[in-house]
């Protein structure tokens, strides 16, 4: 059983937003109101003399930190906006008071004047030649999140220009028989973790102590280090449980503007976003994308160019990783054997672009596929046939120089197939796959502790953000100490105690975190067995663990006897300690991707002529995993994406009208709920054990967000006479292409 | 976000709440369910510094069959007519309604007094009330009178109700007929709300998100003449004559043209579904 | 002005009085002056239903409802679900069919769920998804829920 259950249905989990800390005062953030202007003036002194506040941190505070601006790919975003705020909802000033309730009523009383600026509403107008500049000089930092360096052009407001090329386009285009060309939009999405985000930032004589709900811990604790000029070895990033984060929390988020306050007040202080806020902190890249395939007199592929253009918003946060991805994801798992994809990524007066569930994949995939079955239609072929006709299979390269596919494609797309073929005709269905690399870091590290009553700790890095991730740590390391699970205790991922991990996301705990743990559980058992052979003045080949302690030679003998035994009294305990770097399990680890992430998704949907309104009546999701460490916390992994992913095709919708946000409400912002979900779901799991991580397990949990979309838009295409290329597919959409259809249909 | 300070008055009468409201004037309001007006103070849309709540008032949340009426107090919650037999059994169209009306928790808190009052344009209950000719009885400490439903309703947000009268009950006549509602909503709110009535003659309202509910001539003169066989061209084309001059929202939930197209859906869906109330005889 | 108002009120079987302000919502009286903190703050609107809690065995949004308005009420969070170390039927289905992932909508779930089963204890599926339809989930994709909330009923 995951450890985190019980606690979770019984209110006893402390989730960040639950967690209070001596002294602690709260801060409410003042927001821009304008996309794009030049704050000329300021007045906080209202604020300041309102009931209970200790103090109002704005951008004249400068002098609190070491360095101002902050960023993964570009130090590009002020901790608190300066003289210039370039979206809706950036903050200019926190409010700090002794209750939530006092910071949220000063926080009314702070008047900011601002000079409007001309604005970059959309990508399109951000490419424009005569576009205002959001940020007039780039200062690109390298290797310092994501491995490698953006490729965007100063003087302009690309952040990111990448090209995925192989082969001869161009001539493979003058030799085509046919040529399809599409276009698709994806819209921007908010990815709405039930508990908003929250930080609590202390400063004492130790340094700065951060409770979070981060992701990427180290990446929080690497950011404050260089923006207060602290070592690393000062700042102590701490999690506890954290209500979802989907990417939102990924990477570093609030933390820099919570600890600014914090070091104003002089005391510790709380900030907790409200939903809106959180909507207004990152959401998904919005794109279009332009994607066109050339085709020979026998209906095979010769070439793809795809042309990516990914809405960045005001900072670039992870999005140039989120544009380089969308490329490699717009390949899919078909033979191309030319291939040109550009993706470029440009800064908006909008939220901030972040990570989100599989970077740049449900982009990506929303395109091709919808643009596969478009062209199936137009050579009148079944898209499951031409789809098979070109297939990779397992083994194959889907991109130069990363690791060959490791999973069967066709396996993938029968199952899929066949669990929704139960009462509908093949014709009805529709069908997407899609193949991502996980953008994953082998770099993690964890401390096994098995202490003289048996009981086990376990300290990694990685966050239990409801993938179950300390239940499969759990049983990894109870399996490699032949031990009980219950004995074996997780602890909060907390910086001063647990080594480094790239953090959690992409797919990668399981598996990277499985192997560290693992690893240091077997040190820990190398380590027992020296011990118990020192002790006890045996071979170690004569010592093994039992549930419990050690057998030596078929006598039990309990850890406390060990030790007792060991140390002249029955305390102790033996450190196991391991790294998984890319040179780990002899270098197998060293070449991207450690495995595909793979999906395939089938659906039938119906669709009320009257509105426009679709049901989706049947859903299968494939994934290949290569283990299920746990079985229903996988199911809920691919379940729950998929399902995030019907959002994505049917509701969400972050807009901006002339940057202003209209629908970054929970009141306004429809996400799934349990009425959009049909009884007939079939999850199918495949388990070759052929992954790189513990038991043959890969990593699993982002692509099942992938199908839902262009499956959907495939069977209303296929079942019900319309193509839609604009994402979300709303009811009035489809009424309106169901109207424009209705004169070549009678 | 959290509610500015206010004082919370608990009176006993009706006589005291409204003499209350009189005399605290603009920075006061009765306060019953507290799902709309509380968000919205919450949300700093509104400031009060008086709550006059209504809750501990005997008698309003009655719910009886009174001469050929069924009168509904107007502090009984959505989910107390939902799962009234008396409302099921006379008024089923009610009943359905107030089942339906947001998620289980608005239901239990939400008075249906209180959502005519607020008058939410996109609303549902208002719309069924005006086509069940119900009448509002509102109570001051010095006056009651009774208004029809028909003219309760001013604009969004805006009501016949002066500000320290109370809408104690609403009252459905019973008589023989049936009626039905239909509701196009995809996101939180209605995009179009139809009610059809039918007892001496037709009666066709529709909720459209803009202002009060709105009474469609046409339409019922057409079902006046061809109930039961009327073609969906005739009764499209019928209500969108009705609506012509309207002015129907535009915005980024849903255009004009395709809320104009839900109005006539639903207008056909209550229609479709008094024709199965009949049929069944379920009443 | 003096806006405080007092509260009496039998929390997860307990009585309770306390004095507190009139404006003062319910979910902060729970978290804060009771230290129940399953009852969890997010949407702040009434629509997605994680800070649920029952009051005379009926499901409220506690962030939109004032503490002063379940004077002499009982309510109940899913601390109170369990007894004598027992975990409710339900708590223990949410376990046992993985209906939780990051477990914040959670104890909104279980109480909407509850509330279901007071007044109906074998609800058909179409009963409970119009009963929980009210409640966010982002994580789990709401099978293993209904699931859930199908074995409890059954147990």
């Amino acid at each position: 059983m995951r450890p985190d259950l019980l606690e979770k249905v019984s209110g006893q989990a402390e989730f960040i937003s639950d967690v209070s800390i001596d002294g602690m005062a709260f801060g409410k953030i003042v927001r821009s109101t304008e996309p794009h202007a030049r704050i000329i003036g300021m007045d906080i002194s209202l604020a300041e003399q309102a009931n209970g506040v200790v103090c109002v941190l704005t951008g004249d505070d400068s002098d609190l930190l070491t360095q101002t601006d902050w960023g993964l790919f570009y130090e590009d975003r002020p901790v608190i906006a300066r003289d210039r705020v370039r979206y809706v909802g950036e903050p200019v000033a926190v409010v700090v008071a002794d209750t939530q309730a006092h910071a949220e009523a000063a926080s009314r009383l702070v008047v900011v004047n601002y000079e409007p600026l001309p604005i970059c509403a959309t990508a399109e107008q951000a490419l424009a030649g005569d576009a205002p500049l959001l940020h007039e000089d780039f200062r690109p930092i390298s290797d310092f999140y994501f491995k490698g360096t953006a490729r965007g052009k100063a003087g302009t407001n690309v952040f990111q220009d990448y090209l995925l090329e192989r082969g001869d386009v161009d001539s493979a285009e003058r030799s085509a028989h046919r040529i399809y060309e599409h276009s698709y939009s994806f819209p921007g999405i908010a990815h709405f973790a039930m508990e908003p985000h929250c930080a609590i930032a202390r400063f004492d004589h130790a340094g700065l102590t951060v409770w979070s709900g981060a992701q990427s811990p180290t990446a929080v604790q690497k950011v404050l280090a260089r923006v207060f000029g602290l070592p690393i070895a000062r700042v102590r990033i701490i999690v506890p449980y954290v209500g979802g984060g989907f990417g939102g929390k990924a990477s570093v988020k609030i933390e820099p503007l919570v600890a600014a306050a914090a070091r104003k007040a002089g005391r510790p202080v709380k900030v907790l976003l409200s939903a809106e806020e959180s909507m207004l902190t990152c959401r998904r890249l919005a794109s279009n994308i332009t994607i066109r395939t050339a085709i020979d007199a026998d209906g095979a592929i010769l070439s793809r160019t795809g042309d990516i253009v990914m809405d960045g918003g005001a900072y670039a946060d992870t999005g140039p990783a989120v544009a380089l991805k969308s490329a490699h994801r717009l390949v899919g798992p078909y033979r191309l054997p030319n291939l040109r994809i550009r993706a470029r990524a440009v800064y908006t007066n909008t939220v901030p672009g972040a990570a989100f569930r599989s970077i740049g994949g449900p982009q990506a995939v929303w395109a091709t596929e919808s643009h596969m079955d478009e062209i199936a239609a137009e050579l009148g072929e079944d898209p499951v046939d031409f789809r098979s006709r070109h297939l990779l299979q397992r083994g194959d390269a889907v991109i130069e120089n990363l690791r060959p596919l490791d999973v069967d494609p066709a396996a993938m797309m029968d199952a899929a197939v066949e669990a929704t073929t139960k009462g509908h005709n093949r014709a009805s269905r529709g069908l997407a796959l899609a193949v991502t690399d996980p953008g994953i870091l082998p770099v993690a590290g964890a401390i096994v502790r098995v202490h003289a009553d048996g009981s086990v700790e376990v300290r990694s890095m990685s966050v239990e953000i409801g993938q179950g991730v300390r239940g499969v740590l759990q049983r990894i390391v109870a399996a490699t100490l032949s031990q009980q699970p219950e004995v074996v205790h997780i602890l909060d991922p907390d910086t001063a105690s647990a080594p480094y991990d790239w953090g959690t996301g992409a797919s990668r705990s399981s598996m990277i975190m499985g192997l560290a743990v693992e690893k240091a559980a077997g040190d820990a058992v190398s380590k027992l067995l020296a011990l118990a052979s020192e002790a006890f003045e045996v071979e170690t080949s004569a010592i093994s663990l039992a549930p419990g302690g050690l057998e030596i030679g078929g006598r039990s003998v309990s850890f406390r006897d060990l030790f007792h035994a060991a140390h002249g009294i029955d305390s102790g305990d033996v450190t196991g300690q391991a790294s998984i770097t890319p040179r780990s399990l002899d270098g197998k680890l060293a070449q991207a991707p450690l495995f595909w992430e793979t999906a395939a998704a089938a659906c039938t949907v119906s669709v009320d002529p009257d509105t426009g309104v679709v049901a989706l009546d049947t859903y299968a999701g494939v994934a290949d995993i290569g283990r299920a460490l746990n079985r229903s916390a996988a199911e809920g992994q691919e379940e729950g994406a998929a399902v995030q992913g019907l959002g994505h095709a049917l509701f969400e919708n972050l807009v901006f009208d002339e940057g202003q946000p209209m629908t970054a409400m929970p009141l306004l912002y429809r996400v799934p709920r349990l009425s959009d979900i049909p009884a007939d779901w079939t999850t199918v799991l495949i388990e070759n054990g052929d992954g790189l991580g513990p038991m043959g397990a890969k990593g699993m949990g982002e692509g099942g967000i992938l199908g839902m979309a262009p499956a959907i838009a495939n069977a209303l295409a296929r079942d019900h006479g319309v193509r839609l290329r604009d994402l979300p597919m709303t009811p009035e959409r489809i009424w309106t292409a169901l109207s424009s259809r209705k004169p070549h249909a009678s | 976000m959290r509610p500015d300070p206010f004082t919370y008055h608990q009176p006993q009468s009706l006589a005291e709440a409204s003499s209350l409201v009189a005399e605290l004037g603009d920075g006061a309001t009765f306060y019953a369910g507290g799902t709309e007006l509380l968000l919205l103070i919450k949300m700093q849309l509104a400031k009060y510094d008086h709550l006059v709540n209504l809750k501990k008032i005997d008698g309003l949340r009655k719910i009886a069959v009174e001469h050929d009426r069924l009168v509904v107090g107007a502090l009984a919650t959505h989910n107390d007519i939902a799962l009234n037999p008396t409302v099921s059994k006379h008024c089923p169209s009610l009943s359905r309604l107030c089942g339906e009306i947001a998620n289980i928790r608005v239901r239990v808190a939400g008075t249906i007094g209180g959502n005519l009052c607020f008058a939410e344009p996109r609303a549902d209950p208002p719309v069924l009330l005006a086509a069940l000719d119900a009448e509002m009885r509102l109570v001051s400490a010095h006056a009651s009178r009774v208004v029809p439903a028909s003219e309760f309703f001013l604009g969004p947000f805006e009501t016949a109700r002066e500000p320290d009268e109370i809408l104690t009950t609403i009252e459905i006549p019973l008589g023989t007929g049936t009626a039905s509602v239909e509701r196009m909503k995809q996101g939180n709110y209605s995009l179009a709300t139809a009610a059809i009535s039918r007892r001496e003659r037709h009666q066709t309202w529709i909720g459209f998100g803009g202002g009060p509910p709105k009474r469609l001539g046409g339409t019922g003169a057409l079902l006046d003449r061809d109930y039961g066989r009327t073609s969906e061209e005739a009764l499209f084309a019928a209500v969108a004559e009705d609506i012509v001059d309207l002015e129907i929202p535009s915005d980024i939930e849903a255009g004009e043209s395709y809320r104009r197209h839900l109005i006539a859906v639903a207008v056909k869906r209550a229609l479709a579904s008094l024709h199965e109330t009949e049929a069944t005889g379920v009443h | 002005m003096d806006t405080s108002v007092e509260i009496s009120v039998e929390i997860n079987g307990v009585p309770v009085t306390r004095s507190a302000p009139a404006e003062a919502l319910l979910i902060d009286f729970l978290r804060d002056d009771m230290g129940l903190r399953s009852v969890k703050l997010s949407c702040d609107m009434e629509i997605c239903g994680a800070c649920t809690v029952l009051v005379d065995g009926l499901p409220m949004s506690s962030c939109t409802t004032l503490a002063a308005d379940v004077d002499g009420a009982k309510v109940t969070t899913v601390e109170g679900l369990i007894t004598d170390g027992v975990l409710d039927p339900l708590q223990q289905a949410f376990i046992d069919h993985g209906a939780v992932q990051c477990g914040f909508c959670t104890p909104g779930f279980i109480l909407a769920a509850k509330a279901l089963l007071l007044r109906n204890p074998s609800p058909t599926r179409a009963e409970i998804v119009s009963a929980l339809d009210g409640n966010i989930c982002r994580c789990t994709g709401y099978s293993k829920i209904v699931e859930a909330v199908r074995h409890a009923a059954s147990a």
